[in-house]
């Protein structure tokens, strides 16, 4: 047990003597070689040290965990309002209870038909951001470096674009009479399409606009995931002479799994809570076939003034966004792969 | 030295803590002015003039407030543009600085409640209209102007010349707050500084190919459309509207072209039993929307419930478009030489209504109120006094194309007359004057919730253009605003 050394006068050494975090100097060793003792006071201070030494790691990580805890508070404020018949105009007046969760799931029809569209929105963009991502990355991987890395700084772009401004630029390139994709459609013989007005179609352009925006970002993370597996299961692999289609489905997809899951996770929760895009491409049209859950919650929030209500809609995007990802982070962590 | 560096550790651990967390909760930043167009040299004569007359009369104090900070929030519209152009004459002329931001419109009408609603006075002016004021003022967010205006300290009675405004649009931001009626007594709860009325805008040549008229119904409408589609072809549409699923396309485009064919006194709604009841899906109401429907799914550009009144504005100007029903104010866009293709092309008519009946256009100012929560409340007015005074206007209308002016002296004035007489092969000013004597009226009942009775009535419209049958679309709607309308307890006093 580490002791506090005297000095020579019997007073507890200066703490200079320590030259370090708990590290002796050549005074320090002297002392204790000797085996004197701290004094009381010395010693209330050692198990305070001791304390900190231990959970010096829970100290630095409680920025990381206390600050979302504060911003989350603003989630728990929005639930009660949610319970609460709060106008923006008038403020609250009453507490209601369920009364907006009863009203949404008895009588809005829009809640239905939204969450329906967030549902399809979502395995849309999935599929074709995890199979257009995926075969990009195992293309890049395939290259040199330098192309790699070149691609990589293209692909970039949309990324690097504010999703409002990227829905306004397809939005215009969309334009049913003056917009470019109609102009390049005309010019090889096939029909002009009406992008954002056809309800029919509206729901695949927005997905489109979303693919573009945010299938480079799942080729990042595959990429990353490509370049960081081992590669003796590999060389083992074609030593025993297995073929490359082998090495895919059993060595690839398995050893890539949590990166895919990663990619999965984040995808699936913005999509269920996309509001951007949609807010300035279609604004939920044509004849709402595109409103999202989130840009319901705002109509009813900020156009209408029922910020409960709102709230209540907004409570229930977030139930589901957590049992979806939930039950990603379930399929992550069952096949070990949380270690 | 440990003990030291233990100090240490826990005061950087704590600054970063505190600091991260009051970085999140930093209040928003005061809107910060932009870099601003040149003042015109006609702007700085006619801004000069307050400050002349101030001399002359040396009570008026335009220095009172001095050192003062307003801050605006302001739609993306030749007002504002007009407003920014000045800005500096009247930081000159009062000592008080200007802030200012400005959205487009759709984007302005989400965020000013959620801006008012916070109470911080976060905006001192903002722009609002005679329906606004309706939501805005029973929610406390607009600051009485009376006091102002009756307060020789605080107006400068004799140069601002309240008298001078058409009296109908000062009335229209005039509101008891009685649901359901009181338009034009009560509180004056903003001024208006910009007019529209609405009208048809027609290609002249066009129609003499074809032998149309001015349409003088909802069917002359629909005929002459389908005829310029049919007979032009290729990329060339009938009419052009603005189509968007917002109240506003309601109001601007379809309710001058239907409004007369309603049997109540209003076309939203009747009071029924002492209660609200939505009439858009009365008979005559069916007939206007089934029509004028199939007449933009025929002969109107695909993808019209995308259409802005900035894209309508624009596109119609490019000449790929027949006709167009909506705010008169867009003429200055069509005749502009520089920037327009119909420039010299276009008249002017009233908009069509149901046989035999007068037609009822809609007439929406916009308007300057100010936030009751404001901090500086007197600076405030002396911006809306100023920006609304006979001069400012003048310099507006006339050289940043803010039609059409509120004013009679502005409106009369030699230099908008001279401006606009030539609009339309003269049709213009006689469109605007007949429609502002005789049909122009506020085409919405009184109360808090017309957002979401135009927004459900437009919604309705997008239905019926997709198939859904009129009369289904329109009883589905109306039943939604009743509901609507008893949850939200709004009923007629």
């Amino acid at each position: 047990m580490l002791h506090t050394p005297l000095s020579d006068t019997g007073r507890p050494a200066p703490s200079f003597v320590l030259g370090g975090w708990g590290k002796l100097n050549s005074e320090g060793r002297r002392q204790m070689a000797e085996g004197k003792h701290g004094n009381g006071v010395r010693q209330s201070k050692q198990p305070r040290r001791r304390w900190v030494q231990r959970n010096l790691a829970y100290c630095l990580i409680a920025p990381a965990f206390l600050i979302p805890l504060a911003l989350s508070l603003v989630g728990v404020l929005g639930n009660y309002y949610s319970l609460t018949d709060y106008d923006i105009r008038y403020g609250i007046r009453d507490y209601i209870g369920l009364a907006n969760y009863v009203r949404a799931f008895t009588k809005d029809r829009m809640l239905w038909q939204t969450v329906w569209f967030i549902v399809r929105f979502t395995i849309i963009v999935l599929v074709a951001e995890i199979s257009l991502g995926f075969t990009i990355a195992l293309a890049l991987s395939t290259v040199s470096q330098r192309l790699s890395r070149l691609a990589r700084t293209a692909m970039m772009g949309p990324l690097c674009i504010a999703p409002v401004i990227a829905a306004l630029m397809w939005k215009i390139a969309m334009g049913p009479v003056q917009g470019i994709l109609n102009h390049v459609l005309v010019m090889v013989g096939l029909p002009a399409v009406n992008w954002l007005g056809d309800p029919r179609i509206a729901p695949y352009a927005v997905a489109l606009i979303d693919v573009w925006i945010y299938t480079p970002f799942v080729v990042l993370v595959l990429n990353g995931g490509l370049q960081s597996l081992p590669r003796a299961p590999y060389e083992a692999a074609m030593l025993d002479g297995a073929s490359a289609w082998f090495a895919f489905k059993k060595l690839t997809l398995p050893l890539l799994r949590p990166f895919l899951l990663i990619a999965v996770l984040f995808r699936a929760c913005d999509s269920l809570n996309v509001f951007d895009i949609i807010y300035a491409s279609t604004k939920g049209g044509p004849e709402r076939v595109t409103t999202s859950l989130a840009g319901w919650a705002s109509e009813n929030a900020f156009r209408w003034y029922q910020l409960g209500y709102g709230a209540a809609l907004v409570t229930i995007l977030y139930i589901i966004v957590y049992a979806v990802s939930r039950r990603l982070l379930r399929l992550m962590t069952a096949g070990g792969l949380s270690e | 030295m440990s003990r030291a560096r233990t100090i240490l550790a826990w005061l950087m651990l704590m600054a970063v803590s505190v600091g991260t967390v009051l970085l999140g909760c930093s209040p928003a930043a005061t809107p910060t002015p932009t870099s601003r167009p040149e003042p015109t040299k006609a702007a700085e004569q006619a801004t000069q003039a307050p400050a002349a007359k101030a001399t002359e009369a040396p009570q008026f104090d335009w220095q009172r407030n001095a050192g003062a900070n307003v801050n605006l929030i302001l739609v993306k519209h030749p007002l504002s543009e007009s407003l920014i152009g000045m800005m500096p004459k009247f930081e000159e002329l009062t000592g008080i600085t200007v802030g200012y931001e400005i959205l487009a419109e759709e984007e302005y009408f989400d965020k000013v409640p959620v801006a008012l609603s916070a109470e911080t006075g976060e905006y001192d002016v903002f722009m609002t209209g005679a329906q606004l004021t309706w939501p805005q003022g029973k929610a406390g967010w607009l600051e009485p102007l009376d006091g102002y205006l009756n307060d020789p300290t605080k107006t400068d009675l004799e140069a601002y010349d309240i008298d001078d405004f058409f009296l109908p649009l000062l009335k229209a931001n005039r509101w008891t707050g009685e649901t359901g009626t009181g338009v034009g007594e009560g509180t004056q709860w903003a001024i208006p500084v910009q007019v529209e009325c609405f009208l048809t805008a027609y290609l002249a040549d066009l129609f003499e190919k074809y032998g149309l008229e001015p349409p003088a119904t909802l069917d002359d409408l629909y005929n002459a459309a389908v005829t310029l589609r049919e007979g032009e072809g290729g990329d060339f549409y009938g009419i052009v509207e603005e189509g968007i699923r917002a109240s506003a396309m309601v109001a601007n485009c379809f309710l001058p072209c239907a409004a007369s064919y309603c049997d109540t006194a209003m076309p939203d709604l009747d009071i029924v039993s002492g209660e609200f009841k939505c009439v858009y899906n009365q008979l005559g109401m069916v007939e206007a929307a089934d029509l004028y429907t199939r007449m933009m799914r025929e002969a109107g550009p695909p993808g019209w419930q995308s259409i802005t009144w900035y894209d309508a504005k624009g596109l119609f100007t490019t000449g790929q478009y027949g006709m167009i029903v909506d705010s008169d104010f867009f003429a200055a866009s069509y005749e502009d030489v520089e920037t327009s293709s119909v420039a010299g092309k276009v008249k002017y008519a009233i908009p069509p209504a149901k046989p035999g009946r007068a037609p009822r256009t809609s007439v929406w100012t916009w308007a300057l109120g100010l936030c009751a929560q404001s901090k500086s409340k007197d600076a405030a007015w002396y911006f809306i006094q100023w920006a609304s005074s006979p001069d400012v206007m003048l310099v507006g209308t006339r050289d940043y194309k803010n039609f059409n002016p509120p004013r009679k002296s502005v409106w009369n004035h030699p230099d908008v007359v001279a401006m606009t007489a030539e609009w339309g092969m003269g049709t213009y000013r006689e469109a605007v004057g007949e429609t502002m004597d005789k049909y122009a009226e506020i085409l919405q009942s009184p109360h808090a919730e017309g957002q979401y009775v135009g927004d459900r009535w437009a919604e309705a419209l997008h239905a019926i253009y997709d198939g859904t049958p009129a009369q289904a679309a329109l009883d589905e709607a109306a039943a939604d605003v009743d509901e609507h309308l008893a949850a939200m307890n709004v009923v007629p006093d």
